[in-house]
């Protein structure tokens, strides 16, 4: 059986991939608005001229302040993205620490649309400005992240070619090594046996009909997908549990229950998602992962590097710095500066910087081409890397040469920032082994069923009793609202009798 | 937890939309502490004289850059001729030096003087600053308008003084603004059109002038004594004279600032 990724999850990256698109034109917004030095050129925010931003009239965006508008503009465009995709993200990804980190990066363009007033407010000061763009390339980084670990390749955690492809049977001694748990619970039905090489907690849920019409096809139940309710109610029958159908909270704690999981009631995503993971086959993750430790001290402190750099052109751009050293390749004639001062030393910093840098991103995809060359997911940026800094250094060389020409200046920036995040690329894959793991919460149980239902009696109850203050109140609530209701009715009853 | 997390987004869209939306408006007018109460020797002017001069350049006059204004369809349909900075506004004889500004720098004792009644002005005409140079007094008033019927933003960078920047969107706008300290000089640009700008020498006393394009300038009234008379350029930077004034005396002085050796001090 072939399991490919919902359409949900694979719109969800497409999303995120648009988020990130956007993000880039507006870093090219921004460094146009720098570039120009039309920060300034519309005074009020979050109002333009006084007008609300989003009615301000066209035919007002003339000279300088069409870059500075479209600039809002823009961001204010990227943050609607943002608030939908963390909502997207929220809501349908099973993962909590990517929906808390979604709820980050829309704290971000948040926090970026505010130092973004506050620079204008306080007519640029070159710390704002320079937190401004550092803040950029950081919600960059999270949106490129986020389209990462949304992608199918990610969530499949980069199987090799020698894995079995994506969705095919796997072979007997895998199926072996199974723990077959959708046998002991009917309520769940394992997909994972089908699966053997996708890493285990990145795979999409699947969608609750599936679950049903499988658990339907396992038990031989033919004709159209039955509701939940006779689902659970066979589920019941299976396991001899008399009286009414349960409750699908009910039958989830039991199903909690059985694996042993204390705590309050994990909701159906998070029971199915379990389930799938519980029968994973041992081993076979790791070995599609790339697990190098020098790799990924590479990565991370070139990414670190990088962002490093980008710090100083930013302090270099906003503090006026861009030219303080007029000759390119020399300086001031001389190998290294005659004379100095504080934004020769700036700009000093970002070329020697760059020497640094480039070093860096040499080492880092020399050792990818050595070690890792067959593998597409770090060979590619390794190779994309190389490439953008070459077009990077050209660009810086041409903007001290052409007097810091506006378009030039502009993509040089956005070239930063796109060598910065193909970096990033390269650390995050190079960690994805990591990331598997510390996803993994539950162990898959392979005691005896019966076992653990003898376990389970012998354990206090009140041990997983669940809290929830909200809840509760809410109870307590309904409660009082209950009984005045009946006291209501009552009275009003005594009275129609009387 | 559905519920739960339909508040979260909720409370998420409700804060981005009160970043976007919240916010002050625009003060279209900003004034500083006004002056405090002259007080000091008054100036006699029985016995005041006139100080009289010329700023030249030596050497050829370095070409004034050109101004494009298409980013604007309004500038450029003000503006039909080619148009350039006004940093060297150079005589017809090639040597008188306009748009310098000229004032008593040092020597004027404990003086008081009234406060002027007259704003001091700055128009915003043609996508150019009207004037270019010009001097005025601490706590006096500065009327600025946009005759342009486009908008235009003042933005003024002094060091010792408050920063500003006021849009003006509509053509007619004024608005007014004071220094409460004195500086030579506070520059002021339009962050929208970034050819315009235009300095201001703000002073605690009234001698002060800008030369024409003949290079003239005067300053009048001065009591007798002897003072120290500074002459600003935008680019040449600056040079000073000593001279000394008896009762109702004229003197002339005279500046020239070498074009090929700029000597920058601002």
């Amino acid at each position: 059986m072939s399991h490919q990724p919902s359409a949900m999850t694979t719109m969800l990256h497409r999303f995120a991939k648009l988020v990130v698109a956007c993000t880039v034109l507006l870093i090219l917004a921004g460094s146009l608005v720098t570039s120009h030095d039309a920060g300034l050129s519309v005074p009020d925010w979050p109002t333009s001229y006084g007008w609300n931003m989003f009615t301000f009239p066209p035919s007002m965006w003339v000279a300088n302040i069409f870059y500075e508008h479209g600039h809002r503009l823009i961001a204010s465009t990227v943050g609607f993205l943002t608030i939908i995709l963390a909502t997207w993200l929220w809501l349908a990804d099973a993962r909590p620490w990517l929906k808390w980190f979604g709820a980050a990066a829309l704290g971000a363009i948040i926090a970026q649309g505010v130092l973004g007033g506050l620079t204008v407010l306080f007519f640029l000061p070159a710390a704002v400005s320079t937190a401004h763009a550092a803040l950029a390339e950081i919600f960059l980084c999270m949106t490129v992240a986020i389209a990462l670990f949304t992608s199918p390749r990610w969530m499949e955690g980069y199987g090799t070619a020698e894995a079995a492809p994506y969705g095919a049977e796997p072979d007997d001694a895998a199926l072996d090594d199974a723990v077959p748990y959708s046998a002991e619970n009917p309520l769940v039905v394992s997909l994972s046996n089908h699966e053997p090489n996708r890493s285990s907690f990145d795979r999409p849920v699947p969608g609750k009909r599936l679950i049903l019409r499988q658990a339907q096809d396992e038990r031989g139940v033919e004709g159209p997908v039955l509701s939940k309710r006779l689902i659970l109610r066979q589920a019941q029958d299976e396991r001899r549990v008399e009286g009414p159908a349960l409750s699908k909270r009910l039958i989830l704690r039991q199903a909690q229950d059985e694996r042993r999981v204390e705590g309050p009631v994990l909701s159906k995503r998070l029971i199915l998602r379990q389930a799938q993971d519980e029968p994973r086959v041992e081993g076979l993750r790791t070995s599609e992962c790339i697990d190098d430790v020098t790799l990924r001290r590479l990565a991370t402190a070139t990414t670190a590097l990088i962002f490093l750099q980008i710090l100083i052109g930013a302090a270099m751009r906003h503090t006026g710095a861009g030219l303080a050293i007029p000759d390119f390749p020399w300086m001031f004639g001389h190998v290294v500066p005659d004379h100095w001062n504080g934004r020769i030393a700036v700009h000093f910093t970002h070329r020697a910087g760059a020497l640094i840098v480039t070093l860096g991103i040499g080492i880092l995809s020399a050792y990818v081409w050595s070690h890792h060359r067959g593998r597409r997911e770090l060979a590619q940026p390794a190779a994309l890397i190389v490439a953008l800094v070459v077009i990077q250094v050209t660009l810086g060389a041409l903007t001290v040469l052409t007097r810091r020409d506006i378009w030039i200046n502009s993509l040089h920036v956005v070239c930063g920032a796109l060598v910065l995040t193909t970096s990033l690329v390269l650390t995050l894959r190079s960690w994805r082994a990591r990331f598997a793991r510390a996803e993994v919460r539950l162990e898959a149980d392979t005691t005896d069923i019966t076992v653990r239902r003898k376990e389970r009696v012998k354990k206090p109850r009140t041990a997983r009793k669940p809290r929830n203050p909200q809840r509760e109140f809410l109870g307590v609530f309904r409660g009082l609202c209950e009984f005045c209701f009946q006291r209501v009715r009552l009275q009003a009853d005594r009275r129609g009798r009387a | 937890m559905r519920l739960r997390n339909a508040r979260v987004g909720l409370l998420g869209m409700a804060l981005a939309t009160a970043v976007v939306a919240c916010g002050g408006g625009q003060e279209t007018s900003s004034t500083s502490a006004p002056a405090a109460a002259p007080s000091g020797e008054r100036v006699d002017p029985a016995t005041a004289g006139d100080v009289k001069g010329m700023v030249t350049l030596d050497g050829a006059a370095p070409k004034n850059e050109a101004i494009k204004m298409n980013a604007d369809p309004v500038c450029v349909k003000a503006n039909s001729t080619p148009q350039f900075q006004e940093t060297y506004e150079v005589g017809t004889d090639g040597k008188a030096l306009g748009n310098v500004f000229v004032y008593v720098k040092d020597g004027l004792g404990n003086y008081a003087y009234d406060p002027p009644t007259a704003p001091a002005k700055i128009d915003q005409q043609n996508c150019r600053y009207h004037p270019h140079v010009f001097g005025m007094r601490v706590g006096q008033s500065l009327e600025i308008l946009n005759s342009d019927p486009t908008l235009h933003n003042i933005h003024a960078l002094p060091k010792g003084n408050s920063e500003f920047n006021t849009g003006q969107p509509i053509q007619g706008m004024k608005t007014t603004h004071t220094f409460d300290k004195k500086e030579v000089m506070v520059p002021f640009k339009c962050d929208v059109h970034g050819w315009m700008n235009a300095y201001v020498g703000v002073l605690d006393h009234p001698y002060y002038a800008v030369s024409d394009k003949e290079g003239k300038f005067e300053l009048k009234s001065l009591p007798p004594g002897t003072y120290t008379v500074e002459a600003w350029h935008e680019k040449l930077g600056t040079q000073t004279v000593s001279v000394t004034l008896g009762a109702k005396e004229t003197k002339d002085i005279s500046f020239t600032f070498k074009s090929a050796a700029p000597t920058v001090t601002n």
